[in-house]
């Protein structure tokens, strides 16, 4: 019997011929594009402000569809309500406040301490409200006092030319001790920063080069992995947690570097290195948290579980956060 | 704590000498004993039936193929069957206790009826529940990815056992893990089983001589793991001829030889296998960067695998056994770049290494009594580094240097003793206990950074080792309580020591078999077990970086309790399993929201996971048949699987990354003659559950805390869907393989041409959010492989 031979040799090309269309398959690799259902947009607050004499800024945006090509819109319609639990009042928003590219301003608002609940209205939402504590005002005197303790170690001056120019490089280090408030049946949080800081990161031109040498100033804490405290790159600055009941935050220790270079040496003798203190109510402190996960996110985007950012708002995001402050000035010798 | 064990082991004492004396009692035959073994290489059979007809009774063959069976006075009619080979009946004339080692042969040839398995082994008359195995023939002749035939992806095919994802070997059992599964390789459990980056697993098919998988009504001999265990034993080394195989295929090469150091007294296995993906791609990338001659560029990446065994007989009673197993996967990019005087060298470099050294004993004490000691090492180890160097080859030589390396690990020294005891053929007692002393590095980092004229600094930092004790005791007694009722009872009491703290635990464990009158069966299980390790990982992808912590006072360990209950029997050659279960599991971990492996490189690892429970439930189907030309399965699995954590997802349950709900496979063999082989497969199942961005909204921040509150940054804040509230799309494939073999006098010789995803499918691998060109965003599936032909060349002598 004539058996008839499976055709071996023919095998190789037919691969061959399967392995383009393989690669012609991959070349732009899409399996389908995710549907999604309609998104229903949400009302998105924010108001952030100190307490003291000040302009408070609010702003409702719609939330949008991830998506949708339109993005989250401001809705200048919003009308906003801030009530004292003693019963007092600030009404504002409309198109009347709106300023552009700020937001809703209330000039020269001065919230007494307290519970204060906001609302804020607009049309085709369901009203959203939240309420803050005022956090005790933080400052060298008084019921909420941090203690401060500051060495300059070192001021080196170096000289340069720049074309005909002569120039000075400055550099000083401290070595600053502060010790915050830590109460006992509160949660205490605060935010330290430079009042002058560049991210390296940020795209810069020559002018704002010429800045970022002009007066800048790091701060880095001396112990690695101090669990009371995270960068944090929305706020530029370290933000700091009460761990325990009582007195966890004394003695927190800290690296001071400013470096500032100019032509006129005897301004940059005096060019001060100033930090920002801020006492954040724990709403807004959760809030810069959750915000930072998502916007720097450790393991990139793939590998960092998802989060949801924070809200006290009653419905939809954002938040209603309050913050006292001051300013620290550094010696200059 | 001490107190507990040394009750548990007064108790095992008790129960021992109780059933003991009653097995004397019941004592009016003699024992029959031995080892079932490959009449052509002398090598142990594990799962062999020896089954008398006489008295309807028989035992299974243990892991060193010995068995032991108590018959009546007078003339007894005994059948030794193996699947894949030819069976042995015989009568025996018993007048005193006889050690009988039988020898079958391999039932190569289709003409010749090979053993379908009589019936003490068939699935209805096994007590145990929820095991598959999948002979080690039928694994090698299954298509593969690359021509590499992986173990663990062929266990993807069976219901109730699921991939993580394309092309990946990770399994996840019943809504369980991949940290649950307990993977044990000649007893020693291993503690990363994959092989670049999760899509080749560890294991060389040609070093294997069998492997099963238990997925529930665990038998109380087995522990901490929650999900499965896996078995794998490799082949002892063949006692009588020199053997090898040889296998060439477009990724890998491997060898495996074996042969008698004594003849039927001592044998060896030896069996490698390395990559040369490296050693093809090195000179496209060198012709890349040929227009650059300042630039050398050296990248890397390989794993290989070593697996040997010794095998002694020291005499008719006693064994010893030496096994090791070596793999590593090495990844990297070196560069050189020379400019003037000055040479910069960069080296980036990620490596993961396994190894395991096991020592056994096995003993027969007398025709009733068989122990196995086993001395065992484990040991898991990652590296990541990055370095850069500077030299300036002047009169003032300069150099500068930044080094970087992250280590993780975990090391197991453990002790094992485990007896057999046919007490009478209504109890086959085991016992035995094991203490596992583990060692974890769950990760430090050196940092290294160097100028001239700087003060240099080498330091190191991170999480610091922790070391742990667990010590476990078992006692399970196979029953058989009326003709029609089989059982297995047993007990598997265990503690861990870490960090001063202690963590008890009893888990009874529970299986019945009930026969009906149509011949099926009825089952039933119920096990408690408990983990005492857990594996911090991306639900994504199987990662090296994937890191081993123990439980501590902080995190509890895994506990789960699993109910099964099923129908099993064979019709013809076919066997078919229904079977339910319901898994309920507490002490789950989780990386935090927000969280991810890099945290772990540089904080706590205890800060960045959270706790909580699961469960899962679900209908397996199982049809398969085993022998014959014509052998394969078909698989169905309908499945939930759950989580809830408080801190993930609002405290609300929401369904596993692998929560599948259909699940079902196709698997054929054919082999048209003795020349020619056809495998062929099909898989579908619902697509991965997974957490995708759903809206987005504008916020505003203060830019300074201390001027004027009208000076803000804006920043645009996605919102994700509730955990893992879409799906991907579904995922099929089908592959395909032809094996064609020619016998010559001294060897024979094998083409096998295989297509992977024939139908040129592609399946979801990850997802993207994108930009598109007119501004608009877009989420989409990419997929990885497409249709992918394959040829492999083998070789046996």
């Amino acid at each position: 019997m004539n058996r008839r031979k499976l055709p071996i040799q023919l095998l190789p090309l037919a691969f061959l011929a399967l392995l383009f269309g393989g690669c012609e398959r991959l070349g732009n690799g899409i399996v389908q594009e995710i549907e999604f259902p309609t998104h229903t947009p949400q009302l998105a607050v924010t108001l952030i402000s100190r307490p003291m004499n000040d302009t408070l800024v609010a702003r409702a945006q719609s939330s949008a569809g991830i998506l949708d090509t339109t993005g989250s819109q401001h809705l200048k319609n919003a009308l906003f309500t801030l009530t004292h639990e003693g019963g007092a009042s600030y009404t504002w928003g409309g198109q009347t406040d709106w300023l552009n590219g700020i937001g809703h301003v209330l000039p020269s608002a001065q919230l007494a301490s307290g519970l204060w609940t906001l609302e804020c209205e607009e049309e085709n939402f369901e009203t959203a409200t939240a309420t803050q504590m005022v956090p005790p005002q933080i400052d060298s005197v008084g019921d909420y006092l941090y203690a401060i303790t500051v060495e300059l170690n070192s001021l080196n001056i170096d000289e340069y030319s720049d074309g005909d120019i002569t120039k000075y490089f400055v550099e000083r280090n401290w070595t600053l001790e502060l010790s915050l408030p830590d109460r006992f049946d509160e949660r205490d949080f605060f935010i330290l920063k430079a009042q002058h800081v560049n991210d390296a990161e940020e795209e810069v031109n020559d002018a704002q080069e010429d800045e970022f040498w002009s007066n800048n100033t790091w701060i880095s804490p001396e112990i690695e992995d101090d669990t009371r405290m995270n960068y944090n790159g929305l706020a530029r600055g370290w933000m700091i947690e009460d761990i325990s009941d009582e007195n966890s935050l004394n003695s927190l220790r800290f690296e001071v570097n400013q470096f500032a270079t100019g032509d006129d040496l005897e301004a940059l003798l005096v060019a001060p290195a100033k930090l920002e203190l801020a006492a954040l109510s724990p709403e807004l402190s959760e809030y810069y948290r959750t915000l930072e996960l998502i916007d720097n996110p450790s393991g990139g985007s793939l590998f960092t579980e998802p989060l949801l950012a924070y809200s006290n708002m009653s419905s939809g995001f954002g938040c209603f956060g309050l913050y006292t402050s001051c300013l620290l000035e550094l010696p200059n010798e | 704590m001490h107190r507990s064990f040394l009750i548990c082991a007064l108790g095992l004492l008790q129960w021992s000498t109780i059933t003991e004396a009653s097995g004397q009692v019941a004592n009016e035959g003699h024992q029959v004993s031995g080892y079932v073994l490959d009449a052509a290489s002398g090598e142990a059979l594990i799962g062999a039936t020896v089954w008398c007809a006489s008295i309807n009774a028989g035992v299974s063959s243990n892991t060193f193929g010995y068995y032991s069976l108590q018959l009546p006075n007078g003339k007894q009619q005994m059948t030794i069957s193996f699947i894949g080979f030819q069976s042995q009946s015989f009568e025996l004339d018993l007048e005193e206790d006889l050690k009988m080692d039988v020898e079958l042969a391999s039932g190569v040839a289709i003409q010749e009826a090979i053993v379908t398995g009589e019936s003490f082994d068939r699935i209805e008359d096994q007590v145990q529940m929820s095991k598959m195995e999948i002979p080690m023939d039928q694994v090698r002749r299954l298509p593969a990815i690359g021509g590499e035939v992986d173990l663990l992806k062929s266990l993807q095919l069976m219901p109730g056992v699921q991939s993580g994802g394309e092309g990946t070997s990770g399994l996840y059992v019943r809504g369980g893990s991949p940290d649950q599964n307990l993977i044990v390789l000649d007893g020693v459990p291993l503690y990363s089983v994959s092989h670049l980056f999760g899509f080749f697993s560890v294991f060389n098919a040609d070093a294997v001589k069998q492997m099963s998988i238990t997925k529930g009504g665990f038998p109380a001999r087995y522990g901490g793991r929650l999900s499965s265990v896996l078995e794998v034993n490799m082949k002892d080394g063949n006692m009588r001829e020199y053997h090898g195989t040889a296998n060439v295929s477009i990724l890998a090469s491997k060898f495996t030889v074996e042969g008698p150091i004594v003849k039927d007294k001592a044998s060896f296995m030896l069996s490698g296998r390395r990559t040369y993906l490296d050693l093809l791609l090195k000179p496209v990338i060198n012709s890349i960067n040929s227009n650059d001659p300042s630039v050398e560029t050296d990248p890397r990446y390989f794993f290989y695998d070593l697996n040997g065994k010794v095998n002694w007989k020291i005499g008719a009673k006693d064994r010893v056994f030496l096994s090791i197993f070596n793999g590593k996967d090495d990844f990297g990019l070196a560069a050189t770049e020379t400019e003037g005087i000055s040479t910069s060298t960069f080296d980036f470099g990620l490596d993961w290494k396994n190894q395991v050294l096991a020592a056994r004993w096995s003993h027969e004490w007398n025709s009733k009594l068989f122990s196995n000691l086993t001395l065992t090492q484990s040991e898991y180890n990652f590296n990541t580094g990055i370095q850069f160097d500077e030299t300036e080859n002047s009169a003032d030589a300069t150099t500068a240097r930044f080094a970087s390396l992250y280590r993780s690990g975990i090391v197991d020294y453990a002790a094992r003793m485990d007896f057999s005891n046919a007490i009478s053929n209504k109890h086959y007692l085991r016992y035995g206990g094991n203490i596992t002393l583990r060692q974890f590095n769950p990760g430090a980092t050196t940092l290294q950074l160097q100028e001239d004229d700087l003060p240099g600094i080498d330091t190191t930092f991170g999480s610091s080792q922790l070391e742990s004790v667990e010590r476990f005791l078992y006692l399970e007694d196979e029953v058989q309580i009326s003709d029609r009722i089989k059982a297995n009872i047993g007990l598997h009491a265990t503690a861990l020591e870490v960090n001063g703290t202690y963590f008890p635990s009893l888990q009874p464990r529970a299986a019945i078999n009930w026969k009906l009158n149509d011949g099926s069966a009825i089952k039933f299980s119920y096990a408690q077990m408990q983990q005492f390790v857990h594996l911090l990982t991306n639900e994504g992808l199987s990662l090296p970086t994937d890191l081993w912590v123990p439980a501590t006072d902080e995190v509890t360990p895994q506990l789960s309790t699993q109910y099964a209950a099923g129908w099993a029997k064979t019709f013809g050659e076919i066997e078919v399993s229904i079977e339910g279960y319901y898994k309920a599991m507490d002490g789950l971990i989780s990386y935090r929201e927000g969280a991810s492996f890099n945290n772990t490189f540089n904080s706590r690892w205890e800060d960045q996971v959270t706790q909580g429970q699961g469960d899962a439930y679900g209908f397996e189907w199982l049809f398969q048949k085993k022998v014959g030309r014509t052998t394969g399965w078909v698989g169905y699995t309908l499945s939930w699987a759950n989580r809830q954590f408080d801190e993930i997802n609002s405290g609300d349950w929401f369904p596993y990354t692998y929560d599948r709900r259909h699940d079902a496979s196709v698997v054929l063999m054919h082999r048209f003659s003795d020349r020619i082989d056809f495998s062929a497969t099909w898989v579908y199942g619902t697509g991965r559950a997974l957490t995708l961005p759903e809206s987005t909204f504008q916020t505003f921040l203060p830019s300074s805390f201390t001027s004027a509150s009208t000076d803000f940054n804006g920043l645009s804040v996605d919102v994700p869907s509730e955990k893992n509230a879409y799906r991907t799309s579904p995922y099929h494939r089908a592959d395909v393989s032809l094996t064609f073999t020619k016998e010559k006098a001294a060897f024979s010789r094998s083409l096998i041409f295989s297509v992977y995803n024939v139908y040129n499918n592609l399946n979801p691998f990850f997802s993207l959010v994108e930009e598109n060109n007119d501004g608009s965003r877009s989420i989409r599936e990419y997929g990885i492989f497409p249709i992918i032909p394959s040829i492999a060349w083998r070789a046996e002598f």
